[in-house]
């Protein structure tokens, strides 16, 4: 799949290993390429290291084992400024990142720190809400937000630093159905219209078919596969060996198929998909 | 729970004046509160302030719930005070061994004291209602308040409200499982709740932090400049101090 790509390389890691002090090892040899415009996941069971990996590539975690590199120089060679005016990590936890204590304050802090002049300043935090839909609450206090509405000013808050790739620890833990739906469709927006790549880390198996270009899984600290969801998602055995499932669909097709030997071409994962083949066989004649 | 902020969205003509204007003429007006002698000066701030309160239109439960220790305070006062110091009586209550005498002239320093409690307090409920929080700091910081403890003051605010959630969830799930069922295990539970919140301060320190220095953090907290002073709000604020002034030497 990377040999087929033409867009620049942004991230990379090779042979990234990284343990904790009590010697346990959270990433193994990890290789990967991220190149802009990427929108990718990394799917995998908790404890599996998604969140380590995504600390790793943004330049938290210091003490690491192989190489990352950002537009081809190592992340260790370059300063907080360098890496953080490209790369942001949105935490798992909104209230770890809001400190400010209105709306406005935290999406301003970053573009201040970055030494933007205070017209530039509004114009960049106005923009940035705008892209999430939050412009309206600007003057809020953070605590008087919902948890949906604290994870988009998460994510103005590095859209208006200008950050082009945002890495996301589990954007969608915690919200509704209807608010994950709206946090997926606003990473798709801001990669498809605002060219930000975008690397998430999920368990979210059902919405990522919808939604991403390609996933990897990560067990136990490594990559076990990588590639498109039609690629990765092919027997529930696999996903059960590494703790997760097919999509709920994928499930209940691959059950039709396999055990009740209904005659479908392939398993769709999403219930679009699934409802065309459905649909394709009755016209057919096989169902 | 909330101090500041919480009626701005309503929308009100105080909303908008210069934060350090309305900080400088809170300042002038406590100290003529409590350096006034009588009754007629207090009285006028403390009237005048909740009418302010009133006209936009904070309810008038919230205002009693802000008023409700200082006249807590102000009560007890004026009972010690009547009942205790004085040198004439005005009448005295006899029962068994004791007799409560209450004195004329400690009545009316008690009610001094009180009403000068009162009107100060007044004045920085009305300073709660008028002013951002964030435009409370700035100003704070144009008057060179240390930045250190500017920095401090916005991190309580904003994480005092995690910390109050944090503890409400641990304190639910001890509820539910009977951690306040007697008095010592009520004591224990409640010595696990404050340990476990000074663990997550410091976990959430620690996380804080880190999504700071990725976002550009040196070291100080960069605050947004305060606009330019308007004459007309000079010139106001100017007047009203100086009416004041005129009133509290009358």
């Amino acid at each position: 799949m990377e040999a087929l790509k033409t867009a620049p390389l942004r991230l990379q890691a090779r042979g990234l290993c990284y343990s904790y002090p009590d010697g346990t090892y959270a990433l193994k040899g990890i290789d990967i390429d991220i190149y802009e415009g990427d929108f990718i996941g990394f799917l995998g069971a908790n404890g599996s290291g998604k969140t380590t990996l995504l600390k790793a590539l943004d330049g938290i975690i210091k003490n690491i084992k192989g190489t990352v590199t950002l537009d081809g120089a190592n992340i260790k060679t370059l300063s907080a400024r360098d890496i953080y005016r490209k790369v942001g990590l949105v935490f798992q936890n909104p209230d770890d990142q809001l400190f400010a204590s209105t709306v406005f304050d935290d999406v301003a802090f970053g573009p201040l720190n970055m030494g933007f002049d205070e017209e530039d300043v509004k114009r960049r935090v106005q923009e940035a809400l705008k892209e999430v839909e939050m412009e309206h609450m600007a003057g809020r206090p953070i605590h008087n937000l919902s948890y949906g509405q604290k994870k988009r000013v998460c994510i103005a808050g590095l859209l208006a630093m200008g950050q082009e790739i945002l890495l996301l620890d589990e954007p969608t833990a915690g919200l509704d159905p209807s608010g994950e739906y709206k946090m997926m469709g606003l990473l798709t927006r801001l990669n498809r219209e605002c060219k930000v790549t975008i690397v998430m880390a999920t368990h979210s198996v059902d919405l990522i078919p919808l939604f991403l270009d390609r996933l990897y899984i990560l067990s136990n600290g490594t990559i076990l596969k990588g590639g498109a969801p039609e690629e990765i998602f092919t027997t529930p055995e696999d996903m059960k060996d590494v703790r997760l499932r097919l999509p709920q669909v994928a499930e209940l097709i691959y059950a039709l198929k396999h055990e009740d030997n209904l005659p479908f071409s392939r398993v769709p994962l999403t219930v679009g998909e699934a409802r065309r083949e459905i649909l394709n066989m009755v016209k057919k004649g096989d169902l | 729970m909330e101090f500041f902020s919480e009626y701005l969205k309503q929308g009100h003509f105080l909303k908008d004046i210069d934060a350090r204007l309305k900080l400088s003429v809170a300042l002038c007006l406590i100290l003529l509160t409590i350096s006034y002698k009588g009754v007629l000066f207090p009285a006028i701030i403390l009237s005048m302030a909740v009418l302010l309160c009133l006209s936009i239109k904070v309810p008038f439960k919230v205002l009693l719930i802000r008023f409700s220790e200082p006249l807590f305070i102000a009560v007890v006062l004026v009972l010690i005070k009547a009942f205790s110091q004085g040198q004439s009586p005005l009448f005295t209550l006899e029962a068994y061994l004791f007799s409560l005498t209450l004195y004329g002239d400690g009545l009316y320093e008690g009610l001094l004291l009180s009403i000068r409690i009162l009107a100060a307090v007044s004045i920085v409920v009305v300073l709660g209602f008028a002013m951002p929080f964030t435009e409370f700091m700035a100003a704070l910081a144009w008057f060179r308040v240390p930045h250190a403890f500017v920095e401090v003051l916005m991190f309580a605010y904003r994480y005092i409200f995690v910390l109050l959630e944090e503890a409400l969830v641990i304190y639910t799930a001890q509820k539910n499982r009977l951690g306040y069922s007697s008095i010592k295990r009520g004591l224990n539970s409640f010595g696990i709740l404050t340990g476990s919140l000074t663990l997550k301060a410091f976990e959430q320190s620690q996380n804080t932090a880190t999504s700071m220095l990725q976002r550009g953090f040196q070291g100080d907290i960069p605050l947004l400049k305060n606009r330019p002073f308007d004459l007309k709000e000079l010139v106001v604020a100017g007047a009203l101090v100086t009416i004041s002034v005129v009133i509290w030497k009358l």
